[in-house]
């Protein structure tokens, strides 16, 4: 059995309007498998994307138990959770989030110069990989919306982390470039053995790539 | 770290504006600086020339201006007869009567001396063209009869004519070459009409030179004045102790070594060195506010830029480095543009006011060099604690 990467049992977070304590996530049971390419699903405002960025360490839950690679999250210092994320998890998201100033080339560069690593072929060859060889020079504005996801997918595969967290990657895509995304994204998954790919959309063509995919309703996983 | 780099280049009339403004506050510290050190530095230099060691003046009497009472010639006799350890000490005293003179677009001052004490503040300077001023002694002489041994004696009794002879003066080259002037022109002084006799190499205490007894003619002094007096000191003679000795014997009198002069300079003009700092200071002030504005908004216009690189892993230390990255390639292009200006600044002053002197030294560089960087340090650590405040997933969320 592969190992377990995030494992939560009821898992809390809430979000302070004021003096109004507002739950999204209400006791969320959750366990994902090394290698596992899981698909999560639900409707608008469930707290699909509060829960990966949770799970990505971006921000912290508000009770419940959440351990990732076995270690316990809630214990990690700000400063060692940074790290993890940078060491471990990449994300993808549904607007790109590309740095508008830099070229393609340089926005895959990013982040291996976050991680210290001096970048160099690697970010060719990610580049390459998504089908934009030629477009290395280009900045953002540049390209097209479906190419500058394929650059924020470059951006996150080059680092060849452990997990990697999409948040409605096609959101902003048409149907042509929607597959296009989501096959290239089965392709890189398997293409690295332990990479674990965690995916949240409203995409039916999912079902066809995802090992898994887990319903979420009312900040809950429903089984 | 080109994202600092494509950051600057986006937005690039607002960088150079603010190079342009670091660049003034830079240029602004080290032309001050320079100017108001330079010029004391020069007059100090010239001091030098003086082979007498004491100087002796009325404690009313301001030492820039040499504005206050004038000092009785009598006064050299007790001078002379000071002694230590029962031995005379003085081997030569002098006075100098002050005036002045508009040249070259400024006062200047000038001293009246005798002309047998030419050489004794000209030291090893040499008239390069023309002659000494009196050089026959013609209008010494002619006082010295008239006094015929008395003190007094009446100015009105010489006539336009004798006067005429003895209005001649000298000056150092760097005015000659300032106020385009050469022997044989003529310049007014106290309502009358100099003539230039002789140019004498730059680095002598007074850039004029005027014969002592033509200036104390025209102002109407009867009796011998001076404004102040230099003494020469016998061999082997401490000028220390021999200052002190003096300085017992004339209370009244102020007495200091000429080559002190740097320092009571220094105390006299001190406020002349405090105002240009305290402009400088300003300056830089100001001109790092403008830094600090400008990577403020960098930050708050960036919020989400600096929430992807949060989302990529990057650690509070890689944020705050961008942002105070930035701050110093504006400064470090500041500095440069400041030194630039600086120059150029050292050009126009000195082509206007050729009398000043804008000593532009490696150390005021190299103060500039610190002041920018530190204050493209300082003034990007609010942004930078900005920068690393904000939140991550509210910044990715809007668009
Ligand atoms: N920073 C926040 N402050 C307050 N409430 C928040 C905050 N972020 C999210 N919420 C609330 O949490 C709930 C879940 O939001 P979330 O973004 O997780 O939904 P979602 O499942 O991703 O929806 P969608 O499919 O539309 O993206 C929403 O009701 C939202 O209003
Ligand atoms: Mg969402």
């Amino acid at each position: 059995m592969p190992k377990i990467v995030f494992q939560t049992s009821g898992l809390l977070k809430s979000f302070q309007m004021g003096s109004l304590e507002v739950p999204v996530l209400r006791g969320l049971d959750l366990e994902i498998r090394e290698g596992e390419f899981v698909a999560i699903m639900g409707p608008s405002g469930c707290g699909k994307s509060t829960l990966l960025h949770v799970l990505g360490l971006m921000s912290s839950a508000s009770g419940g138990e959440f351990k990732a690679w076995g270690q316990d999250v809630g214990r990690l210092s700000q400063a060692k959770r940074t790290q993890l994320r940078r060491e471990r998890i990449a994300f993808v998201f549904q607007r790109f989030n590309l740095l508008g100033v830099l070229s393609a080339w340089n926005n895959v560069a990013m982040a291996l110069k976050i991680r210290g690593e001096h970048p160099d072929h690697q970010v060719s060859e990610a580049l390459e990989e998504v089908g934009l060889a030629e477009k290395v020079r280009f900045k953002p504005g540049q390209l097209s919306v479906g190419q500058q996801q394929r650059v924020a997918i470059a951006r996150a595969l080059v680092c060849k982390p452990a997990v990697l967290l999409a948040d409605e990657p096609t959101g902003s895509l048409d149907s042509e470039n929607s597959r296009t995304v989501l096959r290239l994204m089965r392709r890189l998954h398997d293409s690295r053995a332990e990479q674990t790919t965690i995916l949240i959309t409203h995409n039916p063509l999912i079902v066809d790539c995802a090992d898994r995919v887990l319903e979420m309703i009312d900040g809950r996983i429903k089984e | 770290m080109w994202l600092c780099l494509a950051n600057i280049l986006q937005r690039k009339l607002r960088a150079a504006l603010s190079v342009l403004a670091v660049g003034i506050g830079i240029a602004m510290l080290i032309v001050l600086v320079s100017l108001s050190r330079g010029s004391i530095a020069e007059v100090v230099q010239r001091w030098s020339s003086i082979e007498a060691q004491l100087w002796i003046f009325p404690r009313s009497v301001d030492v820039i201006t040499a504005k206050g009472d004038y000092i009785d010639d009598r006064v050299m006799e007790q001078i002379r007869a000071v002694k230590v350890n029962d031995e005379p000490i003085v081997s030569q005293v002098f006075g100098v009567f002050k005036a002045s003179l508009q040249m070259a677009g400024q006062e200047q001052s000038v001293w009246g001396i005798d002309p047998d004490e030419l050489s004794a503040v000209t030291g090893k300077h040499k008239i390069v063209t023309g002659r000494a001023f009196d050089a026959d002694r013609y209008f010494k002489k002619l006082v010295a009869e008239k006094r015929r041994g008395r003190r007094d004696y009446n100015p009105d009794s010489i006539s336009e004519g004798e006067l005429a002879r003895g209005l001649e003066l000298i000056i150092d080259q760097r005015l000659a070459e300032a106020a385009g002037a050469k022997t044989g022109d003529t310049v007014a002084m106290l309502g009358k009409e100099f003539r230039i006799v002789g140019i004498i190499q730059t680095g002598v205490p007074a850039r004029v030179l005027a014969p002592l007894e033509v200036i104390r003619c025209i102002k109407g002094v009867t009796r011998a004045r001076s404004t102040f007096y230099f003494v020469k000191i016998r061999k082997g003679v401490e000028s220390v102790a021999a200052q002190e000795a003096i300085a017992q014997a004339l209370p009244s009198l102020r007495v200091e070594r000429t080559g002190a002069f740097a320092s009571i300079l220094g105390e006299s003009v001190a406020i002349a060195i405090i105002i240009p700092d305290v402009i400088c200071g300003i300056s830089v002030v100001v001109s790092f506010l403008f830094i600090l504005l400008t990577v403020y908004t960098m930050v708050l216009e960036r919020t989400k830029e600096i929430a992807i690189l949060r989302s990529l892993g990057a650690s509070s230390g890689f944020i705050c480095r961008q942002v105070v990255f930035e701050s110093l390639l504006i400064s470090i292009g500041g500095i440069a543009a400041g030194t630039g200006l600086a120059y150029a600044g050292k050009a126009v002053i000195e082509s206007i006011w050729p009398l000043l002197t804008v000593n532009i030294r490696v150390q005021w560089l190299g103060l500039a060099m610190v002041v920018g960087l530190a204050g493209g340090l300082l003034s990007s650590q609010i942004p930078a604690w900005l920068a690393v405040r904000t939140d991550p997933l509210t910044a990715l969320n809007v668009e």
